[in-house]
This record gives C-alpha cells, structure tokens and sequence, in this order.
C-alpha cells in the first residue's frame, strides 16, 4: 500500500478536530448536568493512559497504520479480523457523523431541502478531501481548527455580558457518583474517537513518538470542551442545556451584543460544517484502508468513492427520527469500547511482547558474538 | 425527483470512478467498486421505498432500548 506522509502537528490537528466534531452537535451527553466540567477534567484522566497506549503503538511498529500493526501483531488471519472489524466501524462512524451533520442542517436551517441532497454535498466534498490524500487533509483539519477556535473565542467573548455565573452553582449537587458516569461516558463518546487517526498513523513523516503531541492536542480539546459547557450553562442554564437537541447552537442563538449584533450562531455552521468534514473524511479514509486491506488491493485510494457511497446511503438508513439518533448514544457507549478500548490494548500487549522477545534475542545474539570473539 | 438526481449524481460518479480502473485493466478493483456500489444504491432505493434494509446496528438499538428501560 502506498505511503503517505504528514507532519506530527498535522496529525495532532487532525485528532483534535476528530475529537470535537460530534459534540459541537449533539453536546454534552454525559448526565452529570452541572457538574460536566469536573465530569470532563476527570476523564482526562482516563483519556491519557488510552492516548498513550495508541502513541506506544506508533513507537513499537513505526510506518504502519492499525492494519499493518494487526497483521505484524496477530498474522493474516488475525489482521483480516481486525480490518474487517474496525474497517465497519469507520464506515459507521463515518456515516453516524454524516447522519448527525445533515440532520443538524436539516433541521435548523435548511428543513424544506430532503436530508439525502444535504448529505450527497457533504459526501461529495468529502471525497475530494479524500482523493487529495492525507496531507492536504492535515492541512485543511489544520486551518479549520485555527478558524474554529478564532470563532469560539470571539463568540465566548461576545456572551460574557449575558452570562450568569451563579447557573454552575451548586457545585457537586448531584454527588460524586454521576460525576464518574460523567466521565466514564466522555471516554468513548468525546474522546475515544480518536482512534480512527491510527489509520493514518502510518503516514507519520517522523519516526519519533508523537505522546506529546497527542496529549497537547487531547488537553486542549478538553479545555476547550469545558469552556463551551460553562458558556453554554451560564447563558441557557443546565435545564435547556439538557432539553435542548443542539445545546451550542442555541446557546450562540440568544448571544445578543447591544441591538446591533445578533443570531451569530450561522457563523457557527461554518465551524461545524468544516470540522465535520474532517471528521467524515478519516473515517472515509480508515473505512477504504480496511477494505483494501481485506480485499489485498494495493492502493486504498480506489476503495474511497465506493465506500463513500455505502456511508453516505447508510447515513439516511440509520434512524428513522433524531430522538432515535439522541437514544443511540447509550448504545454507543459500549459498542465504541470494543474498537476504542480493546483492539489497541491487545495490538498493544502483543507488540510489547514481541519487542521483548526481539530484544532480547537480539541481546543474546551480540553476547554470543562476543564471546566468539572473546 | 429527489431519488432521480440522486441516482444519476451516483451513476456520473460510479462512471467517472470504474472507467479508468477498466481502462488500466484493474479487472478485480473494478468488479470490487462495482459490487460495492450497486450494495450502496440498494440501500439508498431501499430507503426511498421505505423499506429499511436489515441494518447490523439495528438488534444493538432495540437491545439498548430494553436494557436502559
């Protein structure tokens, strides 16, 4: 398979932006109502020791991406396994993102246009990210980031004039027991989506462990997190924030600066539409990587508009209604696991064993030589 | 209407995307796109006769809905 390769800082962006995209719109789903940002620093916690099992792994089997490492980890069978496996799941992460973006604009601004013409524009733009290759995606997620984080900080600071600081209190209301669900929920559904980015991760033009990298990138998401939760709070209160389908969206829709300056939140569509396209797009990328993997073609490039094609009409097929869409996040939680959390601990394990027992047949080879010598 | 451009936004880009892979011979990506394709436009049909495809996800929502209530 062909290689493609991007900086560390792009890979960074680009594991940031997937790390964002969903929550902009389906919020904080995580029960701990105003005690999300205690929810959110404690899943940090448990968020770290996953980013750095998936950047050991980019250490311990450098060049390659999480099919590559499956096939030096558990053979051709076990590799088929995996890229059957985690191929389906970028295929439906890609099109539950493709659901939830043509939803959302379905449904707040262009609800007289048929949700698949909405999805097909989306799809269309996501295979020319696609087909320009991972770096121009790297820099695309890169100057989108840029861009979105210009507009959340100028939003934020437009809302502080409306913001009551008093809808956080009390603190720790509900007791410590709904803040860890808080923070055992935030593991899969905001951060553990990260780890489609393994896909690429092959494509890394140094040899060295990106860990600081993606923890910068993993620590700023979730500053950034918290920062949305509290304005989102303090301008709705906890009620609406967890009444309302698209909480961000509609808190940035009550932002009103003087009488000169209001409904800013369709600046708003162009943070989410951009970020979502990144999103979209890795997934497309994993999910054709999987698929040229499984069927031995040589270049994924050639699987990218089929399998595009099978996200994009999955993506109408998935829910009949958005509280369907809403109840599938319990689901979620679980079924994320098994692709976040259990295939790169045993990648992990078993490269780990391997690097030892490499280690130290290579220790005895020299020590033998140099006994030969001796 | 909708069914209709959609269908024929599906058959420029099946065109655009199989014609060099037969041209440059690539026999087996070709049938591969092919197949892949023509599952995908069952699905999007499907969906516009309301017939909704057995999904795999779809058993993991119902279980979700029992086990939660």
């Amino acid at each position: 398979m062909e290689k493609e390769k991007i900086g560390g800082g792009l890979a960074g962006f680009i594991m940031a932006s997937v790390m964002f995209a969903n929550i902009l719109i389906i919020g904080f789903y995580m029960g701990s109502e105003r005690d999300v940002w205690i929810s959110l620093l404690l899943s940090l916690t448990l968020v770290i020791p996953l980013i750095l099992i998936y950047a050991r792994l980019t250490r311990l089997m450098p060049g390659m991406d999480i099919y590559g490492m499956a096939k030096a980890a558990f053979g051709k069978i076990g590799a088929g396994i995996v890229a059957f496996a985690f191929g389906f799941y970028c295929l439906h992460l890609a099109s539950l993102t493709l659901g939830n973006y043509s939803e959302f604009i379905h449904l707040t601004a262009l609800f007289k246009t048929p949700f698949i013409v909405i999805a097909l524009g989306f799809f269309v733009v996501c295979i020319y990210i696609v087909q320009s290759g991972i770096q121009t995606l790297g820099k695309w997620s890169a100057l989108t980031s840029v861009i979105g984080l210009a507009v959340l900080i100028i939003i934020t600071a437009l809302s502080t004039g409306q913001m009551d600081f008093s809808r956080l209190l009390p603190v720790m209301d509900d007791g410590f027991g709904e803040i860890t669900v808080g923070a055992l929920r935030a593991v899969p559904l905001h951060f553990g989506d990260a780890v489609v980015t393994l896909t690429l991760i092959g494509g890394l033009k140094s040899k060295k462990s990106p860990k600081s990298i993606y923890i910068i990138s993993t620590v700023a998401v979730a500053l950034i997190l918290i920062l949305i939760f509290i304005r989102n709070c303090t301008l709705m209160g906890t009620a609406m924030v967890k009444s309302a389908f698209f909480p961000t969206y509609k808190s940035v829709s009550l932002i009103k600066v003087s009488y000169f300056l209001e409904r800013i939140e369709s600046v708003l569509f162009l943070v989410y539409i951009t970020l979502g396209m990144t999103k979209i797009s890795v997934c497309i990328i994993g999910a054709a990587k999987g698929a040229a993997t499984l069927f031995r073609l040589p270049s994924y490039k050639a699987m990218t508009v089929p399998v595009g094609f099978i996200a994009f009409a999955l993506s109408s097929n998935l829910f009949h209604n958005i509280d369907q869409m809403f109840n599938f996040l319990e689901v979620y939680n679980y079924y994320a696991l098994i692709f976040q959390v259990l295939i790169p601990v045993a990648l992990w394990i078993t490269a780990e064993v391997k690097h030892a027992a490499q280690k130290r047949k290579s220790l005895g080879s020299y020590q033998n030589e140099k006994l030969n010598s001796a | 209407m909708t069914i209709f451009l959609v269908s024929i936004a599906f058959a420029v880009a099946a065109g655009l995307d199989l014609w060099p892979k037969i041209k440059t011979r690539k026999i087996r990506e070709a049938v591969i796109t092919g197949a892949l394709m023509l599952a995908a436009y069952v699905i999007l049909i499907m969906v516009d006769m309301d017939v909704r495809p057995p999904s795999p996800w779809r058993p993991l929502v119902e279980l979700g809905d029992v086990f939660f209530e």
